[in-house]
């Protein structure tokens, strides 16, 4: 039986422990100590995240913004190292060979260091070894006829840049070069020899000025990609 | 000019937990009574004002009066702490929990009396014991409570006058005095 006490003293009656609130501090603390972790956590998860999708991402398009060279490239690419030891110039049948298909030799500076005709993928080229006049190596090969280039016209296969021309269907040409070898020298060599092309591969090779004015003397050259 | 940002944000934050710190003291003990005649265990009671305090502070940037802090916390203990704790097994000693550190002498308050207004509360439906709680054991007015349960003056009322008629039947006190709701 309930004593003559008003209910307001019994409810407030019960006693909290003394380091009640202290406790209530020190968890709280903790809890946010915590939760400060688990921010940062979050945050390098959702970075490892996202820098796994980006990864993803790039793999995925690795494919179209790297096209694989044509088969005949990766052909004449190996055809390159296998024939790398080869010496001998411009042999007397090559010569004939390309004066029957009217192709001048290279200029003088250019030495021709190997000529041999090779078989790329079922196709019988004439494959010409160029030393540059200052430095590396161009590697011109020939096919009398058109050869099948899957549309594309340049790229990189393995350290070296490759460039095909056709000239009608009555000939195509596949030249790869070193990082030695620059673009001009190349230029240089094939219109030598091919006259016919001058006037395409001065085309393919455009020249961009900054607008940003530069110092005299100074232009900055960009190589652009035609399809 | 960053550094400046995120020194006063630092120092923003500092203010709003030595504030934070300042409610815990203030208002633990009331969150606890409130706590301990809706569970009947000191433990389960702590454990629900330290939910409550954890919650409170994660929207403690959004309380704009202070003075209402109490009102506050307890809504945040009704509303969702007491729910994870609500129909857990109580304290076999009932009695013991309820008269941790009571100095019967001093308080004149007897331990039964205690043991049978808690089973009395118990028996009343969970709107007219948070009624009564609020009213009884805060001191807050009809208004306030009506405010805090976000239910008419009326409803207050009339939850009082029955929760205040059933403690009695309870109780088997027929005189008015005995539960002297007026203060």
């Amino acid at each position: 039986m309930m004593a003559d006490k008003p209910l307001q003293d019994l409810l407030n009656a019960p006693r909290a422990d003394a380091a009640l609130a202290q406790r209530i501090r020190d968890n709280w603390r903790r809890q946010q100590r915590i939760a400060a972790r688990d921010g940062t956590a979050r945050f390098w998860l959702y970075g490892a995240g996202m820098a796994a999708v980006a990864l993803f991402g790039v793999l995925l398009l690795w494919p179209w913004l790297h096209p694989s060279p044509p088969l005949l490239v990766v052909s004449a690419r190996l055809d390159i190292d296998k024939d790398a030891g080869l010496h001998g110039g411009l042999s007397a049948p090559m010569q004939d060979w390309l004066t029957a298909h009217a192709i001048a030799p290279p200029p003088a500076e250019d030495r021709v260091e190997m000529a041999k005709f090779c078989n790329l993928s079922g196709y019988l080229n004439a494959h010409l070894r160029i030393a540059g006049a200052r430095q590396g190596h161009a590697h011109v090969f020939i096919y009398p006829g058109s050869l099948p280039f899957d549309n594309a016209h340049d790229g990189r296969v393995d350290g070296m840049r490759w460039e095909s021309w056709r000239m009608g269907n009555a000939m195509s040409v596949l030249v790869l070069y070193d990082k030695k070898m620059r673009r001009q020298g190349v230029e240089r060599i094939l219109q030598a020899m091919f006259p016919r092309l001058a006037p395409r591969l001065a085309e393919r090779l455009s020249v961009q000025v900054f607008s940003r004015p530069l110092p005299d003397g100074f232009v900055i050259t960009k190589q652009e990609k035609h399809s | 000019m960053k550094l400046v940002s995120s020194l006063s944000k630092h120092l923003a934050r500092r203010q709003m937990a030595k504030r934070f710190n300042a409610c815990i003291d203030l208002h633990h003990a009331a969150l606890f009574k409130h706590a301990l005649w809706l569970v009947g265990n000191r433990q389960d009671a702590e454990d629900m004002v330290q939910e409550t305090y954890y919650q409170a502070w994660r929207s403690f940037p959004t309380l704009k009066e202070e003075g209402s802090m109490l009102a506050w916390l307890l809504t945040i203990l009704r509303c969702s702490a007491a729910r994870e704790y609500r129909g857990r097994a109580r304290n076999k000693d009932l009695r013991a929990a309820l008269t941790a550190g009571l100095d019967e002498r001093a308080s004149g308050i007897a331990p039964q009396d205690m043991l049978d207004v808690f089973h009395a509360l118990d028996s009343l439906n969970p709107a007219q014991r948070d009624t009564l709680l609020l009213f009884a054991l805060h001191g807050f007015s009809y208004l306030e409570i009506s405010a805090q349960l976000e239910v008419p003056v009326g409803t207050v009322m009339s939850r009082i006058a029955r929760a205040r008629t059933a403690l009695r039947k309870q109780l088997n006190v027929d005189d008015g005095n005995v539960i002297p709701f007026e203060r």
